[in-house]
This record gives structure tokens, sequence and C-alpha cells, in this order.
């Protein structure tokens, strides 16, 4: 994809999935490279800020802080952010609320890896050229 | 009805349930292995009763026409007293065939 890692902040409370999705990134060998993991919004805002990922893969249902909240919080202290929400809620109204928080792109599990790398390629490209 | 059809079913549904959708995800993330409701409880972070709800429905608070088992995307292994959980052959095509997508 290109020859700069992507580096990733993952936001997720459930253990399993924050070990897939690692699983998965590191599978794409050199196009990305996680830098941090948090467990609740409120560790994804302070990480976000000693971080600053190129891209953050945010759950919405999390203890302390949830998902729309962090989106609010991150895209507050940096507008280019980018957010990639991965999510369990599939109805359109999660989706909405979310992307007017300020997500970017919004991966509805159950999704497989290529779903994954399809989505954060676009987010790439799309935040290239703006 | 085709097997995309009954598919696009499936989804629809599950679009309907956070717990379903997890356990699905979890069950194809440990693929063959089996599972139990503790730990697919512990691995999602959702609590055994929804787990178990999710898995075989609940009168009260899941549909059980709509149960994960009801509609053969996981499978029941019994391994003496104990149940175990496994994704199915058609749920692994289910969550493959979103490659397409």
């Amino acid at each position: 994809m290109n020859e700069m890692k992507k580096r990733i902040l993952i936001v997720e409370d459930a253990p399993y999935m924050r070990e897939m999705l690692v699983e998965m990134l590191e599978a794409q060998g050199s196009d990305y490279d996680v830098v941090g993991i948090a467990v609740n919004g409120k560790e994804a805002v302070e990480k976000y800020k000693a971080l600053k990922p190129d891209i953050v893969t945010m759950d919405l249902v999390m203890e302390v802080m949830d998902g729309i909240q962090a989106i609010e919080e991150i895209k507050k202290d940096d507008q280019k952010a980018v957010i990639l929400v991965i999510s369990a809620l599939g109805t359109p109204e999660y989706r909405d609320a979310a992307m007017r928080a300020g997500a970017d792109g919004y991966l509805w599990k159950p999704f497989t890896v290529k779903n994954l790398t399809d989505e954060l390629t676009k987010l790439v490209v799309e935040h290239q050229t703006k | 009805m085709s097997a995309e059809v009954g598919f696009e079913e499936i989804l629809r549904a599950l679009r309907r349930s956070r717990v379903r959708t997890e356990i699905l995800m979890y069950l194809y993330k440990i693929y063959p292995r089996a599972s139990y409701p503790a730990e697919i409880s512990r691995n999602t972070g959702i609590d055994s009763t929804n787990i178990l709800g999710g898995l075989r429905g609940m009168s009260s608070r899941f549909d059980e026409s709509s149960s994960l088992l009801n509609q053969g995307i996981v499978e029941r292994v019994e391994r003496g007293d104990v149940t175990y959980y496994r994704l199915s052959e058609r749920g692994k095509a289910l969550v493959e065939s979103l490659q397409k997508g």
C-alpha cells in the first residue's frame, strides 16, 4: 500500500477483539503498526493525545466513556484525526450517531480481514488526497 | 431460497443484536475450536445470561427463532457434562461471504 507504515490506536473493551485486530493488522506486514491499545473512551482520548496515531479504530459500547463521546473529545483536540468505528451495533441510527460525532468510517461486525483492510485503505487514500 | 438470500436475512437479524453479533465474531476468531458460555462471556465482556440468550434464545429477551443455534450458525458440542458451542460450517461461510462485499 505505502512505504510508510500507518500507526494505529486500537480502542476496544473486549479482549478477544483487541487480540483479533492486532493479529489482523500484524498479518498485513509492513502496512500497519499498532502503536497503542485503549480499553475505554477515556483512555482513548489520553492515548490519542500522547501518541498521535494516523488512524484510530473505535468501539462504541464501552464503560467509563463510550465511543461516541471519545470521538467527540478526540475531534475537539484534533479535527484531522482519522477514526474508524468498529462495532456490533448494526442499525443505521448508531452509524449516523457515530458519523455525526465525527467518525470517518464505520465497519460492522462480523467482518473479515479483507473488510478491515479495505476500510483502512479507503481512509488512508481519502485522507492523503485531502 | 438461495444460500445468499438466506445469509442476507441472517445478517439483517444480526444487525439488530449486538450480543449475537459479538458471539458470532468471537466463535469466528477461535474457529474451529468450541467454547462454553462463561469463556465467551469473559472474552466478549457480555454477561453469561445474555450469552445463553444469544446462543439459544430466551423467551423474555431473546427471540428463539433468531438464536444462533436456531439459525444454524452455531452448533452444540456435548463433552461430558459441559455444553460447548462452535461456529458451524454455515456460520463460517456466512462471515466469509462478507469478503465479497
